[in-house]
């Protein structure tokens, strides 16, 4: 009885250390646990399938450094997928610190011989939130005059004919916090397919807008990224990290079943003595 | 006057919106255009206000000689730093160097630490006290081993649960919540324009 | 050594963790105001400078005004352009919930009834409205489509939960790639 009673006092400092240790061992070594593709990741990965060469689509770079983690593995994985296909990707950010992180992605595919201004652009952050994406929907040259670079934006030849959001064939967006209704109310007059990609919190909160189409697919989290990468044939970071996913969700579950058991043992305790 | 002249310019300002969208007015359209472009510069501003709060704030420590002060001189330094680096040019090495190894880093650190306290919760707080709390409990831990490969390898079905609780009891809750929250937005909305809701102006007269 | 320095404070509070929370604080501070005068510069300053487009100065000066805030005897000017942001931020969100939030959602939430899962939802979503009305007595039948929507909302909360563990530990396992995969590197 003691050692159950026990089991609910251990310092919060051990199991912080269990934590660490049991997510960096699967890190190290893998198990390779195999990962299986959720109906959401197959009908994200089907619709940007069905782009076309040539195909414009906006993407909005809508989180923080802080939240990479969780939602960079799908935007990298997208955004493979669509310099595959030789989709234009028009990128802008409606949090400050995501245009950094999209200037980092495109001049990574530079690298790779992808050309700015023809397969890509980078139109920078604008302030505002809502009433900018407002802004923006309504008439992309006037909202953003320059680009991230400082060049006009009318100079390139991306930018041809793209004149309000109803004119790219898609929109997406990767955020730790914008809810799904925003993108939504600002495009509903386009009824253009819009792609969510969220941090794993706001995954619940999608889902009554991809039942009623006004979302054409989400991805949710890390997982989705995996899911991502293996549909696109390219594993990277995120299916290196499910076994380390799968740990630490074993290890919390494990938490609330001690700490549940030693909840019950005390009652009981408290109970007996208390007669 | 001071708090009558901006309650009116943001009712003035919020029914040419709306007007706007509803009815194809074309003078109408423009304006609307030009002061959305507008708010996009005013709350560009408003980026500057919290870095210069900060600063006086800061400086105010330092010069007070407060407790403690060695971190405000870290972070006035790391503020100026930042913003000379910055506005250079944006691909300045410093200022990506800042942004790769401090803010990246640093955010994500900051962001992640809750996992150690959801698990201290989950081990401290999340007791099965009644049948509620069981079926919360439950709900949570199937999600969780079907959303992580090893729920499929301990039963096949843990995932095709997770995702019958995303598609169909989670739908109800959530979109019970959107309607709730649909009706607030509006409600909040209108009260704004109208004038009854002036939180915005602050307390003073 | 920065990360290291966060996660001193679940040790303890200590020095190196509030060091490292006032550089992050001065990074992040000074990163926005560079983003938000990279804004100015290229929609208000170039084109009343490169273009003459004199009408422009006005959002110039009233997002001054927003400095008005930290002066006390003109901190009322403040309110104006806070005033206009706040009007078009209720109007355009007012503007676009009542179809892609509230119309677009009921018209959704009506399925055929022809088999459990749909019923499930459609009974559910009432459920839980039902749960939602605080501003008058609740009669018989909405205290029981509240008692069901509660359950409804338990379950929701459970997903929820669910969903918020895995995308901390998601987030943390990133932190470990970057410590040890990155920095240390004994993560290939």
């Amino acid at each position: 009885m003691d050692t159950i009673l026990k089991l609910g006092r251990i310092d919060r400092r051990v199991l912080y250390i269990l934590m660490v240790v049991l997510l960096l061992w699967p890190l190290i070594k893998p198990l390779g646990l195999p990962v299986s593709v959720s109906s959401w990741t197959r009908q994200a990965y089907g619709k940007i399938d069905g782009l076309k060469a040539g195909d414009r689509v906006i993407i909005d770079f809508n989180y923080p450094a802080a939240g990479m983690a969780d939602v960079h593995p799908q935007t990298a994985a997208i955004f493979n997928h669509l310099m595959k296909k030789n989709v234009r990707v028009v990128a802008i950010a409606f949090v400050d610190q995501g245009a950094t992180i999209a200037d980092n992605l495109i001049r990574s595919w530079e690298a790779q011989g992808k050309k700015y201004g023809e397969d890509f652009i980078h139109l920078g952050y604008l302030a505002g939130g809502e009433t900018a994406m407002a802004a923006f929907v309504r008439d992309i040259p006037k909202a953003v005059p320059t680009d991230y670079r400082g060049k006009p934006v009318s100079s390139w030849p991306i930018m041809e004919g793209l004149k309000t959001a109803g004119d790219a064939q898609m929109l997406m967006y990767f955020t730790t916090s914008l809810l799904p209704e925003t993108w939504i109310r600002q495009t509903s007059q386009w009824k253009m397919p819009i792609i969510g990609g969220v941090i794993t919190v706001m995954g619940p909160q999608g889902e009554p807008f991809l039942q009623s189409g006004q979302l054409a697919g989400l991805l949710v989290g890390m997982r989705c990224g995996a899911e991502y990468e293996i549909m696109s044939k390219a594993p990277g970071p995120a299916v290196a990290a499910m076994d380390a996913q799968s740990i630490g969700h074993l290890l919390i579950i494990v938490f609330i079943i001690f700490g549940n058991i030693a909840y019950f043992a005390e009652r009981q305790g408290r109970k007996r003595s208390g007669l | 006057m001071r708090r009558e002249v901006p309650v009116f310019l943001a009712g003035a300002v919020g029914v040419l919106m709306i007007i706007e969208y509803f009815f194809n007015v074309p003078l109408m359209r423009s304006w609307s255009t030009e002061i959305q472009n507008w708010a996009v510069i005013i709350s560009a501003f408003a980026l500057g206000l919290g870095a210069v709060g900060l600063a006086r704030n800061h400086v105010a420590r330092i010069s007070q000689k407060k407790p403690d002060s060695i971190n405000s001189v870290l972070l006035i330094v790391t503020l100026v730093v930042t913003i000379v680096s910055g506005i250079a040019s944006r691909t300045n090495p410093t200022f990506l160097f800042i942004f790769n190894n401090v803010i990246t880093p640093l955010g994500s650190a900051f962001y992640a630490m809750v996992a150690f306290f959801v698990a201290s919760s989950a081990y401290r707080a999340f007791r099965a006290r009644s049948l509620e709390a069981v079926m919360f409990l439950v709900a949570g831990t199937i999600v969780m081993l079907g959303r992580a490969p090893v729920g499929e390898i301990i039963w096949k079905q843990f995932p095709v649960i997770t995702e019958w609780i995303m598609k169909y009891p989670n739908l109800a809750g959530m979109r019970g919540f959107q309607i709730g929250v649909a009706v607030g937005v509006i409600g909040v909305g209108l009260r704004v324009l109208l004038g009854i809701d002036r939180s915005y102006l602050g307390g003073e007269a | 050594m920065l990360t290291l320095a966060a996660y001193s404070f679940l040790y303890k509070e200590n020095r190196f963790y509030r060091a490292a929370e006032h550089i992050y604080v001065g990074a992040g501070a000074g990163y926005s105001l560079v983003m938000g005068y990279t804004n100015v510069l290229n929609k208000a300053w170039n084109p009343i400078v490169q273009k003459g487009q004199i009408q422009m100065l006005i959002p110039v000066i009233l997002g001054l005004l927003l400095f008005a805030r930290f002066t006390k005897s003109v901190r009322w000017l403040a309110r104006i352009p806070l005033a206009l942001l706040v009007g078009m931020g209720a109007a355009i969100a007012l503007r676009g919930a009542v179809e892609a939030q509230f119309i677009s959602q009921v018209r959704a939430t009506m399925v055929p009834l022809t088999n459990i899962n749909n019923l499930l939802v459609v009974t559910g979503v009432m459920g839980v409205l039902c749960y939602f009305f605080f501003t008058f007595p609740k009669n018989r039948p909405i205290q029981i489509g509240a008692s069901y929507g509660r359950w409804m909302i338990m379950i929701t909360m459970g997903a929820a939960f669910g969903n918020a563990v895995m995308g901390r530990i998601s987030l943390f396992i990133g932190v470990l790639q970057f410590m040890f995969g990155q920095w240390i590197q004994i993560i290939k």
